[in-house]
């Protein structure tokens, strides 16, 4: 059998569950010899490797998850997911991309719809956390800017960014899974849109509560929309919007990358 | 003691490393994240630290303790995502952001290993098994070929432990290995715990394969712990990293250093990390039989 073949056949014995490893096509099982110990024992091993591994990675990616529904069925819910999306890079602590609109579709997780949410959250966090180094806005770069041209500038967000709105209350719920003793059990019934800016301004990712119109401002400078645009766009839509103050606020926290 | 990582720089088209790369004190141990810190408070007695570079390709934390870390310690890395047996070509991107890594951090050693991972775009986190064949070898051959000459470098590639046996080996896995450095240039990355696993999983004979290896192409050796699973009536030796090297690996490796010679060598522990501590002992454990084997050289060539 050719090389490419053999490899092709042996990623989708590894993708498919446990107890369907002995359906690989006869001429797969040919190329073993089995000596002592059975090609499905042999299997197995890799198997429990390749899912074992890839299994961690998630766990360590999503510990709000697995707070939530507990080891069995986090490890249930990404055996599956690993079946269906492999990782596609060797960049493993990465993996993970898309297991918030799998949980959509993953049908024991129907009743508990916040999952999705606290899934996005938790890949914005790990995002951030692994992102390339960026060098933030300096505070006086503006001011630099001609005025005439101010309005035509692109402000950057940095490469860490991820802009989150959910109508569960993400962060409570992010605080009660990490220390229920001192933290409220969060209100899941309260309708209340909760909109977070998730970013590593240096070593330590933080987690910003944004108000509408900043949440508005943000995600049209993410799209690229010049300076002037996007306030024009924002004050339509939220006549108080206080830009001023947006703008320290955000070149505090480091929210912009140097232009 | 000799600077070791040239002294096996046989003149080939790919350089080795640079000559001020090389290192004084044989011995290191793999850098996980939870030993970062105290490694920085208070650098251990290693010579060198070895480092998975996927665990560095994005910025942050990871990065920032190993620029500290570098400061203190020689680094060597330790590619597992190359894929160099796969049959299709080694990821560009994967080359291009492991190649940012060597401009930056400068390991003396870099290597990965005789196995394959990825199929189509699948990457499936494991170092799975290849079939000894010609198209294994070729192919193999192409893949490290692409790596060296994007990376202006030799690098070194390992034994595998295997838990399948194929049928169509065309050769044993001494001569797949030799055959790779002598068709491109690479040098041996010999994996000590990995050759046992290999005797026990395939029947075959460890001192056999250690005097049959080409010793001028050893440029690294590795030593770690092993599990030992129950398979039916049968045992399955698994390559796990996550405990002391075994003393019959030990006995093996004493073996290797009197034929091969002394050889960087590394500690390998990849879960259910012990304290630190427990690696620098084993560390210096490696350290007192190269002493040993080296002392006994000389005094057997003085008397
Ligand atoms: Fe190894």
């Amino acid at each position: 059998m050719k090389l490419a073949k053999f490899q092709k056949q042996f990623k989708e014995t590894m993708f498919r569950p446990v107890r369907e490893i002995q359906e690989c096509e006869d001429d797969f099982k040919a190329l073993f010899s089995e000596g002592d110990i059975s090609l499905e024992e042999r299997l197995k091993v890799y198997h429990n490797n390749v899912v074992g591994s890839l299994s961690e990675v998630l766990r360590v990616t999503f510990p709000l998850l697995e707070n939530l529904v507990g080891e069995d069925f986090l490890r249930a819910m990404s055996r599956d997911f690993i079946f269906e999306n492999p990782p596609t890079s060797a960049c493993v602590h990465m993996y993970g991309a898309g297991f918030d609109d799998f949980i959509k579709t993953y049908d024991p997780a129907k009743s508990l719809p916040y999952l999705v949410d606290v899934a996005t959250l938790e890949l914005a966090l790990n995002t951030a956390y692994y992102a390339s180094d960026d060098i933030a806005l300096a505070p006086d770069a503006l001011a630099q800017v001609p005025p005439e041209t101010l309005g035509d500038v692109v402000l950057n967000l940095r490469s860490s960014t991820t802009l989150i709105a959910s109508p569960y209350p993400l962060e409570s719920i992010r605080s009660f899974c990490l220390d229920a003793d001192n933290n409220p059990a969060p209100d899941l019934t309260e309708e209340h849109t909760c909109r977070l800016l998730i970013v590593r301004p240096a070593l330590e990712v933080s987690i910003i509560s944004l108000s509408e119109d900043e949440f508005e401002m943000l995600r049209l400078l993410q799209d690229k929309v010049p300076l002037g645009t996007a306030v024009e766009k924002t004050m339509d839509a939220f006549p108080t919007f206080d830009f001023t103050a947006f703008l320290q606020k955000h070149t505090v926290l480091e929210s912009f990358t140097s232009l | 003691m000799s600077k070791l990582a040239t002294s096996h720089d046989v003149s080939r088209a790919v350089p080795f490393c640079p000559p001020d790369l090389s290192i004084d004190d044989p011995v290191g141990i793999g850098l996980r994240s939870p030993h970062y810190q105290e490694i920085i408070d208070q650098p251990p007695h290693l010579g060198w630290l070895e480092v998975h570079p996927e665990n560095y390709f994005g910025g942050g934390m990871h990065r920032h303790y190993l620029k500290q870390i570098r400061q203190d310690f020689p680094i060597s890395m330790h590619g597992v995502g190359l894929s160099l047996g796969s049959d299709q070509p080694v990821d560009e991107q994967h080359l291009r952001q492991f190649k940012e890594l060597i401009d930056i951090f400068e390991p003396f050693v870099i290597s990965d290993h005789v196995s394959w991972s990825a199929s189509g775009n699948a990457h499936l986190n494991d170092l799975l098994p290849l079939p000894y064949t010609q198209e294994t070898l070729n192919r193999l051959c192409e893949n490290i070929d692409r790596t060296q000459s994007y990376f202006g470098r030799k690098i070194l590639v390992e034994n595998p432990s295997t838990y399948l046996a194929f049928n169509d080996n065309e050769m044993p896995e001494y001569e797949l290995l030799n055959a790779l450095c002598e068709k491109t240039g690479c040098g041996l990355l010999l994996d000590i715990n990995n050759i046992y696993v290999q005797s026990h999983n395939h029947g075959i004979d460890p001192i056999e394969y250690i005097d049959n290896v080409k010793h001028e192409n050893v440029g690294e050796m590795h030593l770690a712990g092993h599990i030992v699973k129950k398979a039916g009536e049968h045992t399955i030796l698994i390559d796990s990293h996550n405990q002391l090297v075994r003393n019959e690996v030990w006995d093996l490796y004493e073996y290797a250093v009197k034929r091969i010679g002394s050889i960087p060598t590394l500690i390998e522990w990849d879960q259910d990390f012990p304290p630190l501590e427990t690696l620098v002992e084993e560390a210096g454990r490696a350290r007192s039989i190269i002493e040993r084997v080296t002392a006994g050289k000389q005094s057997h060539e003085a008397g």
